[in-house]
C-alpha cells in the first residue's frame, strides 16, 4: 500500500517536470520572437560558470536554443530568472515580498472558496428540488455572472466607506485588510465549486451502495458525512488545479483594486513599460508555483481515489504475478 | 436516396423534440431572447444611436439621464448609451471570436483523439492538461507583451485557454460513441473515418458541445472584461465594457450610473447566457446522460468511468 502511494507520487512528479519545461519553452519562444524584443539582443550569461565556459569552449553560436538552455540552467542552478532592466539586482530579489502577498491572497481565496462552496453545494444537493436548492442555484448563477471588480467596488463602498468597518487599501500589518480581498476572490469561485459539489453529490447519492447503506439502517447523517462525502469530493479535488488558475484572475483584480503590492500589479506595470524580461520571469515563477500546487492536488486526488493509485501501480503488480508464476 | 431521407427525418426529430422542450421552458426562452436582443442592439449600434463613441462635450459632463442622452453622459460628456452599445460590440465580438475558434480547434483535436485513440490520445491528453493549467491571465499578459499591447492580442490567449475544455468534451463523447456496436457495423460496411465522424460522431457530440459553448461564451466574455478592467485589453478611447468600468470607477460617488450601466450590461448578458445554456441542456439532454452537460467535472468523471470499465 505504502509502496503504491510512493510509486504514484514519483510518477506524478516525473510527469510534472516535462510539463513545466514545455510551458517554459512556449512562453520563452513567444517573448523571444516578438518584434523589438531585447531578449534576442541581450546575452543571457552570468559569466564564469561551468555552462558558460562550456559554451565558449565549443564556440556555440548565441542563438535561440543556446539562450533557452542557459535561461533554464540559470533558473535551476542559481534561481536566477533574468533581471529587470531598471534595477541591477536579480528579478527574484525584486519580487520576493510581492510573491508572498499574491500567494497569501490566492491561498486564502481558494480556502474560503472551498470552505463556503462545498457545504453550500452539498446542502443544495440534499434539498434537491426544494426552495433551498433553488435559492442556491439562483445565487450561483448571479455570482458566476458578476465580474470580480464589480463585487470589489460595491463591497468597498458599502463596508469601507459608508460603514467604515474595514480599511479600503492594503495594510500589510493589519489582518483585517485581508478580509475584503479574500471575499472578493472567493465569490467568483464559490459559484463553480458549489455547482460542482452539488452535481457530484447528486451523482453519488444515486449509487446503489448508498441505497444499501440506507436500507441497512444507518442514520442519514453518517451515510452522507462518512460514505457519500468522500466520493463526492473526488471531482472537486480533481478540479482544484483549474480553480486555482481561475482565481488567479480575481487575485490580479483585487491587487489592482485594493492596492496590494503583489505580482499582478508588478506584471501590469512591467507590461506598460514593455519590460519583457520581467513579464517572462514573473510568468515563469507563477507558473512553477501553480504547477506545484497542481501537483499537490493531484497527489491528494490519488489519496482520495484508490482507482487512480491502482492504475499507476498496475504494471509492477503484473510483473510480480509473473515472477510468482515463474 | 431513400436512406438519406430517413436519416434527415430522424435527425430532424431529435432536434424538433429538443426545440419543443426548450420552448416549454419559459425562463430559458426569455433569457435567450434577452441575450439575442443584447447581441442585436450591440451589432446595430451605429444605426441605433446618433452619437459617436468618441464625441466629447465638456459643457455637458456627468449628466443625469435625459431625453437627449437616454442614460446620461460620462466624465468627458460622451453619451453613455452609445459607449455601452459599442463596448458590448467589442466585448461580444471578442467573446464570440475566441470561443468559436476554441470550439473548432478543440473539436478537431478531440475528434482526432477520440477517433484514432491510442498513441494520439496518449499525446493529446497530457498536452491538454498542461494548457488547462496555465492561467488565462498569464497567457494574456505574455501574448500582449509578445504581439503588441492594446490591439486585442489577448484574444488568442482566451481562445487557447478555452481549447482544452472542448477537446476533452469531444474526446470523451467520441470515445464513448466509438465503443458502440453501430460504429463497428458501419466500419464493417466499409464507411471511412470521415463518414463515421460526420454521420455518427458529430450527431452525438453536438448537443453537449452546444451546451458547453454557452458556458465558454459567458466565461470568455467575463475574462475579456476583466482584462479590459486591468487595462490589458482594448485601449481607450475604443470602448469595451471592462475599460469603461475601469475609467468610471473614479466617479463612483459623483455619478454611480457611469459604472452601474456597463456592470448591469455584463451581468445581464452573463446571466441570460447561462440560463439559456441551462435550458438548452435540459432540452437536449432530458435524462441527464451527456457526460459534459454538468460542466468540466462530469467530463472528468466519465473519462474515469470509461477507463474503470476497461480495466
Amino acid at each position: 500500500m505504502r509502496l503504491k502511494v510512493a510509486r504514484y507520487i514519483i510518477k506524478r512528479t516525473l510527469l510534472f517536470i516535462p510539463a513545466i519545461l514545455v510551458i517554459l519553452f512556449i512562453l520563452y519562444t513567444l517573448i523571444y520572437f516578438l518584434p523589438g524584443s531585447r531578449m534576442a539582443m541581450m546575452p543571457i550569461s552570468r559569466g564564469g560558470d561551468a555552462l558558460d565556459s562550456l559554451f565558449t569552449s565549443i564556440s556555440a553560436p548565441d542563438n535561440f536554443f543556446t539562450k533557452f538552455v542557459r535561461y533554464i540552467y540559470n533558473i535551476i542552478a542559481h534561481r536566477d530568472f533574468g533581471r529587470s532592466t531598471p534595477s541591477s539586482a536579480g528579478l527574484m530579489s525584486d519580487i520576493a515580498y510581492r510573491i508572498k502577498n499574491t500567494l497569501l491572497l490566492l491561498l486564502t481565496g481558494v480556502g474560503a472558496t472551498i470552505i463556503v462552496g462545498v457545504p453550500l453545494g452539498i446542502y443544495a444537493a440534499l434539498r434537491k428540488g426544494r426552495a433551498a436548492d433553488r435559492v442556491v442555484s439562483v445565487i450561483t448563477v448571479f455570482l458566476s455572472a458578476l465580474p470580480p471588480y464589480t463585487v470589489a467596488i460595491v463591497l468597498a463602498i458599502v463596508i469601507c466607506v459608508r460603514l467604515s468597518l474595514l480599511p479600503v487599501t492594503h495594510v500589510a500589518s493589519d489582518p483585517k485588510a485581508y478580509i475584503l480581498p479574500t471575499v472578493t476572490i472567493a465569490l467568483g469561485g464559490i459559484a463553480s465549486v458549489a455547482r460542482m459539489a452539488r452535481s457530484s453529490m447528486l451523482e453519488v447519492l444515486e449509487q446503489p451502495y448508498i441505497t444499501a447503506l440506507r436500507s441497512k439502517g444507518l442514520p442519514e447523517r453518517s451515510v452522507i458525512l462518512k460514505h457519500a462525502l468522500k466520493n463526492a469530493m473526488i471531482p472537486v479535488i480533481s478540479a482544484l488545479g483549474g480553480l486555482i488558475a481561475q482565481l488567479l484572475c480575481g487575485t490580479f483584480v483585487v491587487e489592482n483594486f485594493f492596492m496590494v503590492p503583489g505580482l499582478g500589479s508588478f506584471m501590469l506595470n512591467s507590461l506598460s513599460v514593455r519590460d519583457h524580461f520581467e513579464i517572462l520571469g514573473c510568468a515563469v515563477i507563477l507558473i512553477i508555483i501553480l504547477m506545484c500546487m497542481n501537483l499537490v492536488s493531484d497527489i491528494l486526488y490519488g489519496f482520495v481515489n484508490p482507482k487512480i493509485r491502482l492504475r499507476y501501480a498496475e504494471k509492477p503488480a503484473r510483473r510480480k504475478r509473473k515472477e510468482a508464476a515463474g | 436516396m431513400n436512406g438519406k431521407v430517413l436519416r434527415s427525418d430522424r435527425a430532424g426529430g431529435i432536434w424538433k423534440d429538443a426545440l419543443r422542450r426548450f420552448c416549454a421552458n419559459r425562463i430559458a426562452v426569455i433569457s435567450l431572447a434577452v441575450f439575442l436582443l443584447i447581441c442585436l442592439s450591440c451589432a446595430l449600434a451605429p444605426w441605433l444611436t446618433k452619437y459617436s463613441y468618441t464625441a466629447i462635450n465638456v459643457h455637458n459632463t456627468l449628466a443625469k439621464p435625459s431625453a437627449e442622452h437616454w442614460l446620461g453622459t460620462d466624465n468627458l460628456g460622451r453619451d453613455i448609451l452609445t459607449r455601452t452599445l459599442y463596448g458590448g460590440r467589442m466585448t461580444l465580438r471578442i467573446a464570440f471570436a475566441s470561443t468559436v475558434t476554441a470550439l473548432i480547434i478543440g473539436s478537431v483535436i478531440g475528434l482526432a483523439a477520440g477517433y484514432f485513440g491510442g498513441r494520439f490520445d496518449f499525446l493529446i491528453s497530457p498536452v491538454m492538461d498542461i494548457v488547462a493549467s496555465i492561467p488565462v491571465i498569464l497567457l494574456a499578459l505574455v501574448f500582449e507583451a509578445a504581439l503588441g499591447w492594446g490591439r486585442g492580442n489577448f484574444m488568442y490567449a482566451i481562445a487557447i485557454a478555452a481549447i482544452p475544455q472542448f477537446a476533452r468534451l469531444v474526446h470523451v463523447c467520441a470515445a464513448s460513441v466509438m465503443g458502440s456496436e453501430y460504429i463497428q457495423a458501419a466500419r464493417a460496411l466499409g464507411v471511412g473515418p470521415f463518414g463515421i465522424i460526420s454521420r455518427h460522431i458529430i450527431h452525438n457530440v453536438a448537443p453537449a458541445l452546444i451546451v458547453r459553448f454557452t458556458g465558454a461564451l459567458a466565461e470568455s466574455m467575463l475574462t475579456c472584461t476583466v482584462l479590459g478592467y486591468l487595462s490589458i485589453g482594448i485601449n481607450p478611447p475604443t470602448p469595451e465594457w471592462g475599460n469603461i468600468i475601469y475609467h468610471a470607477r473614479n466617479y463612483i460617488r459623483l455619478a454611480p450610473h457611469l459604472m452601474i450601466i456597463p456592470c448591469a450590461a455584463i451581468s445581464l448578458t452573463g446571466i441570460s447566457v447561462s440560463l439559456a445554456g441551462d435550458g438548452l441542456r435540459d432540452a437536449l439532454d432530458p435524462r441527464g446522460e451527456l457526460p459534459a452537460a454538468r460542466g468540466l467535472t462530469a467530463g472528468f468523471l466519465s473519462l474515469f468511468k470509461r477507463r474503470g470499465a476497461a480495466n
